[in-house]
């Protein structure tokens, strides 16, 4: 499985990759919406993408248009990773095209939650039985 | 809106998001917060982030630099010996960024965040006008580290500045 994480902070970056490659995944990383496009120009085409909303050069909402954009991630699922916590925001990119969203602080069992609902692990329960 | 909205905040209100971040993300109690100013020796790190909308702030999150080492080192999964001060200035930025974002909703008027700057000062903030600054001290492991919102002035808008080095800092210039 391949992941494309795009967020301005390497600490995200770096932290996102560890949890993605504790699951099996090959990560490529990008430090902004340009670099990320740059990337995808190529051959490598990821199945997941985690897009930070706030960025100095492109949004993450812009990046979610961008991508969907393209045919051949037509297949790819979409999750904002993000501080914003504004749901308007939110609902905006899943109209775009987003997936899921997963709102900081990320840490190992919240992402797990998402790569489950996502379909790339098996769904874990939550409290609810959900 | 703006002035009802600042002043409804207080150190309790203001220290939940730090306190919320440091248990998800960290699996840390932050204890707090206390009355008084926070407190140390040597380098300070500082996180800001600037909100914008009906009204203008600055949020920040001051940490002494060993404490600010090891939450990259936990947060990296390093040895915070190990870390260079570009990578723990960004784990201060993003530390900042994720209770910017779980505090925003408690700031009525506030549309937008800023990206993250890092500044190194040689003490935390001080927090002396009221009116005008919200502060919460609270402590890890003896350790005191400090939350802080600012009210800017109505004329104060927000630049967009490219992102600074972070092996310089950066300071905060609206």
């Amino acid at each position: 499985m391949r992941a494309m994480v795009v967020d301005d902070s390497a600490t995200m970056r770096l932290v996102l990759t560890r949890h993605l490659g504790a699951h099996g995944f090959e990560v490529l990383c990008a430090g902004g919406g340009t670099e990320a496009l740059e990337a995808l120009a190529g051959d490598w085409a990821p199945e997941l993408f985690l897009l930070d909303w706030n960025m100095p050069d492109i949004t993450g909402l812009d990046l979610v248009q961008a991508v969907r954009a393209k045919p051949r991630f037509a297949g790819a699922k979409i999750l904002m990773v993000t501080s914003e916590t504004d749901m308007g925001l939110m609902r905006h990119a899943l109209g775009a095209g987003a997936d899921e969203y997963l709102m900081k602080p990320v840490n190992a069992e919240n992402l797990r939650a998402k790569l489950g609902l996502l379909g790339f692990l098996p769904r874990v329960e939550d409290g609810h039985g959900r | 809106m703006g002035a009802e909205a600042f002043d409804a905040l207080d150190a309790v209100i203001l220290a939940e998001p730090a306190k919320m971040t440091f248990r998800e993300a960290f699996g840390q109690e932050l204890l707090g917060p206390e009355d008084g100013p926070a407190v140390g020796t040597g380098a300070w790190l500082s996180g800001g982030i600037f909100f914008s909308g009906d009204w203008a702030g600055l949020l920040r999150v001051d940490l002494p630099l060993d404490l600010a080492k090891e939450v990259a080192g936990t947060w990296l999964g390093a040895d915070p010996r190990g870390l260079e001060r570009g990578t723990v200035m960004d784990a201060v930025g993003e530390l900042a960024n994720t209770v910017a974002g779980l505090l925003k909703p408690a700031l009525l008027g506030v549309q937008a965040m800023s990206v993250p700057r890092v500044a190194v000062l040689d003490r935390p903030t001080l927090v002396a006008d009221r009116s005008k600054i919200v502060g919460a001290t609270l402590r890890l492991d003896g350790r005191c580290l400090q939350v802080s919102l600012w009210k800017c002035p109505p004329q104060f808008r927000m630049q967009v500045v490219p992102k600074p080095d972070p092996a310089n800092g950066a300071s905060f210039r609206p």
